[in-house]
């Protein structure tokens, strides 16, 4: 591969907060499907950064609820 | 340590008030006046999870990092932001404060100025999700993705 230029990496916070968001709103507007895919792509980029306990527990518990939820859609 | 800079006069002030902070905010001082960027932003990062600091970071961020915000790591700057927005009571407090940040960023001079941005306008996004303006989230999160898309595509 060649050698990218650092500056024209996207840092992974940032598309990070941008599935964060995302997710957040499509909890809000109980899109569950949407809320799954985007906290899964939320938690791919922060996974190498430091993520508060509380929000760590809280997408845990989010998670299964929202599996459940796509199962019964389906 | 008494000095004409306006930046260090509240260093000087915010020792007294945060005696517990004294020893810390004289070292940021240093760093600052041999504009020591870096050592600066990771010192700021080095205090920011802790409470008592937060306590005081609203002033703290307005009354010095506002000194050096243009010079230094713009995400870094947007990051230390963030946690400052958290300590406003009200949403729209935190709005307009971050707002005004991603002011300092696009007019910082410096050329990558759209990742700090964009990570900016995806809290704000957040707060106006909060404030129960969810049409305006909805518009700021489109654009959003839009943007990383794009930032991401000119790597192709």
């Amino acid at each position: 591969m060649p050698n990218m230029p650092h500056k024209l990496q996207v840092d992974p916070a940032v598309s990070a907060e941008v599935y964060h968001v995302r997710s957040l709103y499509y909890k809000y507007k109980k899109s569950f499907a949407d809320f799954y895919k985007s906290s899964l792509l939320y938690l791919a980029f922060i996974s190498s950064e430091a993520l508060p306990q509380e929000e760590k527990l809280v997408g845990a518990l989010d998670r299964p609820i929202a599996t459940l939820c796509l199962q019964l859609l389906c | 340590m008494s000095s004409n800079d306006v930046y260090l006069a509240w260093l000087e002030s915010a020792q007294s008030k945060h005696p517990n902070y004294a020893g810390q905010l004289s070292q940021l001082g240093e760093f600052y006046s041999h504009k020591l960027w870096h050592q600066l932003t990771v010192q700021v990062e080095q205090l920011l999870p802790d409470s008592e600091f937060q306590s005081f970071l609203i002033d703290f961020y307005e009354r010095f990092v506002t000194a050096f915000a243009h010079r230094i790591n713009l995400l870094k700057l947007a990051q230390i932001a963030q946690v400052t927005a958290k300590q406003y009571e009200y949403p729209e407090q935190a709005v307009q404060f971050l707002q005004g940040v991603k002011k300092q960023v696009t007019e910082s001079g410096q050329r990558h100025t759209d990742q700090a941005s964009l990570f900016l306008q995806m809290h704000i996004a957040q707060y106006k999700l909060q404030m129960g303006a969810d049409d305006e989230c909805k518009t700021m999160i489109e654009e959003g993705k839009e943007s990383l898309d794009s930032m991401n595509d000119v790597r192709r």
